[in-house]
């Protein structure tokens, strides 16, 4: 029979999911990023597209794509030292702790590894920002039909979410004892997943009813986008229930040495359902772009 | 069907959103029954103010072309096909002419007359909108 705790095995598991870790945030999401920015400079210049360059200053193109092959070139370093450390952790005979512990590190590494982009999400912020500003149509449209979040997401994938929640509540207060006797970390757990939670709703909220991004972007784009979105917020909060349940279930029955490897591969599927399915649903070469010409 | 707003057009901005969704009720567009954008949903959509909004609403709805049913939303009205071409205004106008008329007949100046309606509407005002 296989032995779980054989720590070969552990140790061969840690080093596959590491390495997809590596592979899938510092250079697979990385590369199609730059691709889809340097794609849409490429396609659709400021010359034919200005409303898509706000407040834009001679040679932004070039100064994007050079921006571009930094962000590649930074990430790529990422990677790279993610490689020498699992090299060196090879090299020097590493066992993994029985009692867990070790996925700080790759959570650390996981926040390097996302850096380069908070830098590109904090940029968009500001582009959109320009981008609103520096619109000024006086003449604007709207549907008459009244949206509803089961326009977006499936009420069986947010039963579920919801579902998932109340399980992991029941499952994780379950061997607390009584609320008196509950130390502080239990609360911050609580409060901190609920928060996450209704953080969630209330982004889709704003997502669905509230003001447009993107103040050029089509209604079709502006729908596919908004569901992407949506998708990736109820997936989120089924993974996050899901995940801290398996962690929960490891630390009862003396698992923890799997937390490294369960951390990195929830830290995965949260690129993969996040960032992957938001490239994948808003495909560049399906999006509208004669919104962005200039109709003077 | 969408909504067309000029920002810049003459009309008030409500009394353009009031018109198109009695176009879209004579179109055969919008039922009876069907939901409407929230309040919030529309104004976002239109970058307008929630009030120039929620102001269309309520003179549709005095109207009889909507009804309101509190968080769940607003509705066409029922008789909203019937009632879309109905004009208030012109009823309002055709009421104080005739009310006019008897004034007149009963040897009323024109100034008493403009006194006493101020005075009404002030009363109105003063009754409905205090505090």
């Amino acid at each position: 029979m296989l032995d779980l705790l054989n720590p070969t095995l552990i140790l061969v598991i840690f080093y596959t999911v590491f390495i997809c870790q590596i592979g899938l945030l510092s250079v697979y999401y990385p590369v199609r990023i730059a691709d889809r920015v340097n794609y849409v400079m490429d396609h659709y210049p400021q010359s034919d597209y200005p409303n898509l360059y706000p407040n834009y200053t001679e040679g932004q193109e070039q100064r994007t794509k050079r921006n571009m092959a930094i962000f590649k070139a930074v990430n790529f370093g990422i990677a790279g030292l993610g490689l020498f450390i699992l090299g060196a952790m090879i090299g020097s005979g590493y066992t993994p702790d029985m009692k867990g512990g070790d996925e700080i590190f790759v959570m650390i590494f996981f926040m390097l590894q996302t850096l380069p982009m908070i830098y590109i999400q904090l940029r968009e912020v500001k582009y959109y920002k320009n981008m609103q500003k520096q619109f000024k149509n006086p003449v604007r449209k709207a549907g008459l039909k009244a949206r509803k979040i089961s326009d977006y997401i499936s009420p069986f994938a947010l039963i579920t979410a919801g579902g998932l929640y109340l399980l992991w509540l029941i499952y994780f207060l379950s061997e607390q004892g009584a609320v008196t006797t509950w130390p502080i970390e239990v609360f911050f757990t609580v409060t901190l997943i609920t928060g996450m939670n209704i953080a969630y709703i209330l982004y889709c909220r704003r997502m669905i009813f509230g003001k447009k991004i993107d103040p050029y972007k089509a209604d079709k784009d502006q729908h596919i986008m908004v569901k992407a979105t949506v998708h990736v917020m109820v997936i989120s909060s089924i993974m996050i229930s899901v995940f801290l349940s398996a962690v929960e279930f490891a630390d009862r029955n003396n698992l923890e040495v799997f937390d490294p490897p369960l951390i990195s591969f929830y830290l995965q599927m949260c690129a993969v359902m996040g960032l992957g399915l938001t490239l994948k649903t808003m495909n560049i070469k399906d999006m509208q772009f004669d919104v962005y010409k200039d109709e003077n | 069907m969408n909504i067309t707003i000029h920002i810049d057009s003459e009309v008030p901005l409500f009394v353009q959103c009031m018109d198109q969704i009695k176009m879209a009720i004579k179109s055969g567009y919008l039922k009876p029954g069907d939901s409407l954008p929230s309040i919030r949903q529309l104004a976002n959509d239109l970058d307008l103010n929630n009030k120039t909004v929620a102001k269309a609403y309520k003179m549709l709805e005095r109207d009889n072309l909507i009804v309101s049913r509190g968080y769940r939303g607003s509705f066409i009205h029922s008789e909203a096909l019937d009632n879309v071409d109905r004009d208030i205004s012109s009823d309002i106008y055709d009421i104080l002419r005739q009310s006019l008329s008897q004034c007149k007949e009963m040897g009323a100046t024109d100034s008493e007359i403009r006194n006493i309606f101020t005075d009404l509407m002030q009363n109105h005002i003063a009754q409905n909108y205090k505090g």
